[in-house]
């Protein structure tokens, strides 16, 4: 009976997904464009997505691609002397970035009748970028003061880096995004020029343009102005990046001033295309998304002993990343119960199947979530960024059909094979 | 029939997207109706995404407070039980068909958003109005919010800029409802008793002043079956609100407090004064004034001077809070302890400069193209329209308020916003400081 199949209640999913049309097309030199036509307001989002994150750093150069990010704002050689956002925004535009553990992503949103400049800014910053070294040693500072801020003193943060740090012994997943503090002073100016020159070309790019466009008009605009710039030199060789097996549970204790402790669990999980990784979604949302999921229920109404719980999965991660539970407890002599509580409810669901209401309920809010997204097209096209970041943005709906085709069984299998000791790290905030 | 409600549905988007680009800018065509109990639903049809938002704006805030955190509490409490559902099955029903109630209080308002697929648009609004128009804040769940609050608050005050802003506001409005956070305060929150969230229900939840905004795939046939069902029959008048604005103090000298935290790395500081009025005819050089010294991300001024060119901090801005009453108007930055002088030093100087000398053409001249130009992106999703347009019934900014305000903004003169510098800038700041 548990194998019943859950196909039937995922039929619907995601109808008509994708409200606007998407057209793709592959310059010569390997730079791919995706545009997205949405009329709906009338503005415009210009994304240029480099796939280059700390997976990709050296070891002891980590924060490397954050430092890049920040100094790719610093001129270019048509747009010297760090005019880029002045340019965006004198038009009427915003401008910005970010840096993840698997690619970087630079943004504008502007009326569709500027996107002309964005074209500028982002072809001559994607070839001809003005690294000077006084621009260097400030931006290093300035990433410092951004690490204090937003780690150093923000408990919160640091004990989660801390986790992912140590559940990660060989995978570059274990370094920070902005990386360590000795590794930001150690960068030198030479290893940022290798790594822009590395990372930063064409073929290691694609293009997302979204908005009140039509397509011909953008696609032969984008054409004159970045078909012209040459591939990398070298190919960016695929790494075999691996993490050894895990022998026990691992786990961290951070003191610092705070007030409401928190537990961090965190279980080693796959990321997408691997099937388990959407069956991990459907148990996340099953155990903490929602205040009447398992885990809220339990903690925060039964027993009063959270004043939060969330959970997390991260499928479109480039290698598998961490399925998380974060819990911010009431009280510092409490943190063992909810850990076993935790866990209880983990056993639970390896043992009976989760009720249709359940699966319902989950399947509603992937639906939901992917329709809230529609909403905006920049915020669709980060979606869609994040699809093809792992091979193509098509791949939305074979994860719709993955989805469809999951059973009750696959939920329960995935949670035995990585909700378990063996894969996880603890870690726990207490007030000093 | 499915063909022909597709067509219609079309036509009618490809009507809006013409008001819109034939303006160059947001025209947004919705629909006023003035309901008889008072109540105002302001109504936009986009049928691209089949998604629903409806907000309703309630003349209920800090303001209009016996005890601190009862506007904020009231709103969310909303939520936890009414004549027809316990809290359980509201959160049951909100989570099975994905949608979110928001509720947000700000110093002026409450507004709450109710987000949901069409394909629940039926359930969706029968719960949302159920828990607007029959609350019942059962005592149990109060308690547990209650200690719910106090614990976030504190949790809050362990966050240096939390800390920097409670103690900023404090120093500027003194026992005003301006001068503390909307959620109150940790050592005040025990003070509330579930009647006093009843009795602000029962006084400020009335339909004849709320402002109802529906955005998105929802056809006036829809439309009308929510005013017949949930709005018609509600009756209520609120009284007219008894609020009071600020009351300002004289500085003879910049007011400095410190809070120690041995923990951080980097002082958190705030620099403030007393600001302006939504209503203040100031507010369209104050905007600019705001964008050209600190407002304006990377390119304002403070920023190119603290981060750009010293590095000495990765956060630094101003902001202005302009609310019925004059709010504030302050800078914040953060910067490793040592420097904490000299960035002291530097802002101190940005706005001497700006409260001297008139802001070249060239600022000038970009501060007004962005904040023109950047008005589309401001309500760029069918949720932001949804949340604005109440506003400008709130703050009597008119229905044809991105006009106007696109005329005010161009308006603005160099001459305005030193005229502007000076009438803020005379006082004397208050510093606060939070580090180690």
């Amino acid at each position: 009976m548990k194998k019943v199949a859950i196909i039937f209640l995922f039929l619907l999913l995601f109808p008509l997904m994708g409200y606007c049309e998407i057209f793709e097309e592959s310059l010569k030199n390997g730079l791919k464009i995706l545009i997205v036509e949405d009329h709906s307001s009338p503005v415009a989002t210009f994304q240029v997505w480099y796939k280059a994150g700390s997976i990709d750093e050296p070891d002891g150069k980590s924060g490397i691609s954050h430092l890049l990010e920040h100094l790719m704002f610093r001129g270019s050689r048509r747009f010297p002397d760090n005019v880029f956002s002045k340019i965006v925004q004198s038009h009427g535009g915003v401008d910005n970035a970010f840096t993840t553990k698997d690619y970087t992503v630079y943004f504008q949103k502007i009326a569709p009748s500027n996107l002309s400049i964005c074209m500028d800014l982002e072809s001559d910053r994607m070839a001809n970028l003005l690294l000077k070294k006084e621009d260097f040693e400030l931006e290093k500072k300035i990433v410092l003061e951004e690490r204090r801020q937003r780690y150093e003193d923000d408990p919160e943060s640091l004990i989660v880096e801390e986790v992912i740090g140590i559940a990660f012994k060989s995978h570059p997943y274990r370094r920070p995004v902005i990386g360590w503090t000795e590794d930001i002073e150690s960068i030198t100016f030479e290893d940022v020029k290798n790594y822009y020159k590395k990372f930063y070309c064409p073929n290691n790019a694609f293009i997302i343009v979204g908005g009140d466009i039509k397509k011909e008009e953008i696609l032969k605009e984008i054409k004159e102005k970045f078909e012209e710039i040459p591939s990398c030199e070298k190919k960016i060789e695929n790494k075999n990046r691996y993490e050894t097996k895990q022998n026990g549970e691992r786990r961290i204790i951070l003191k610092r001033q705070t007030y409401l402790p928190m537990l961090v669990m965190a279980y080693k999980v796959p990321s997408y295309p691997n099937k388990d990784s959407i069956a991990l979604e459907i148990l996340s949302s099953i155990l903490g998304e929602g205040k009447s999921s398992r885990l809220y229920r339990k903690l925060v109404n039964e027993k009063s002993l959270a004043v939060n719980v969330g959970t997390s999965n991260s499928p479109l991660s480039r290698d598998g990343f961490l399925f998380f539970v974060i819990i911010s407890i009431k009280d510092k002599e409490k943190i063992h119960d909810v850990e076993k509580l935790v866990k209880e409810e983990i056993e639970r669901l390896k043992t009976e199947s989760p009720s249709e209401v359940e699966i319902e309920k989950a399947k509603n809010q992937v639906e939901a979530s992917f329709l809230f997204s529609q909403d905006s097209v920049f915020g669709y096209s980060l979606i869609l960024g994040k699809f093809e970041i792992l091979d193509s943005w098509r791949l939305i709906n074979q994860y719709r059909e993955d989805i469809n085709k999951l059973t009750i069984q696959d939920i329960q299998n995935a949670a035995k094979k990585y909700l378990n000791e063996e894969n996880l790290t603890v870690g726990v905030l207490l007030p000093k | 029939m499915k063909k022909f409600f597709t067509l219609i549905c079309f036509l009618i988007f490809l009507i809006l997207i013409m008001k819109y680009n034939s303006a160059g800018a947001t025209t947004m065509e919705f629909k006023n109706i003035n309901l008889r109990n008072g109540a105002k639903i302001k109504y936009l049809y986009r049928c691209n995404i089949p998604i629903v938002y409806i907000s309703v704006l309630i003349y209920a805030s800090p303001l209009d407070e016996t005890k601190p955190s009862q506007a904020y509490l009231t709103a969310h409490m909303l939520t936890h039980g009414t004549k027809n559902r316990s809290a359980r099955q509201i959160e049951d029903e909100i989570d099975f068909l994905a949608l979110s109630i928001e509720k947000k209080v700000t110093h002026d308002f409450t507004i709450l958003t109710l987000s949901t697929t069409k394909k629940h648009l039926r359930e969706a609004t029968a719960l949302f109005f159920d828990i607007i128009k029959h609350p019942t804040f059962p005592e149990e769940e109060f308690k547990k919010e209650v200690s719910l609050l106090k614990k976030s608050i504190r949790q809050m005050e362990e966050d240096p800029s939390y800390i920097a802003s409670k103690e900023f506001l404090k120093a500027l409005f003194g026992d005003h409802p301006y001068g503390r956070a909307v959620e109150g305060l940790s050592e005040t929150v025990e003070n509330l008793r579930r009647e006093d969230l009843e009795e602000f229900y029962k006084t400020y939840y009335k339909p004849n002043k709320m402002i109802f905004s529906i955005v998105g795939d929802i056809n006036e046939e829809e439309l009308m079956e929510i005013k017949e069902k949930f709005l018609d029959n509600w009756e209520g008048q609120s009284p007219d609100r008894k609020i009071k604005p600020p009351e300002f103090t004289l500085r003879n000298k910049p007011f400095e407090i410190k809070r120690k935290k041995d923990d951080l790395t980097q002082s958190t500081i705030v620099i403030g004064f007393e600001g302006i009025s939504r209503k203040d005819p100031d507010f369209y050089a104050f905007t600019v004034l705001n964008y050209i010294l600190g407002g304006g991300g990377l390119t304002s001024r403070l920023a190119k001077n603290i981060r750009e060119e010293k590095g000495l901090a990765y956060s630094i801005y101003s902001t202005f809070t302009p609310y019925l009453f004059p709010g504030a108007f302050y800078i914040e930055a953060k910067t490793k302890a040592e420097n904490t002088k000299k960035v002291i030093k530097l802002i101190t100087e940005e706005i001497e400069k700006i409260y001297k000398q008139e802001v070249t053409e060239e600022e000038l001249r970009e501060a007004k193209s962005f904040l023109i130009g950047s008005l589309p992106l401001r309500v760029d999703t069918l949720k932001k329209i949804c949340e604005f347009i109440p506003l400008l019934d709130f703050y009597e900014l008119g229905d044809d308020y991105f006009i106007q305000y696109r005329n005010s903004i161009d308006k603005v003169d160099s001459k305005d916003i030193l005229n502007i510098a000076r009438k803020i800038f005379t006082q004397n700041y208050i510093l606060v400081i939070v580090g180690p």
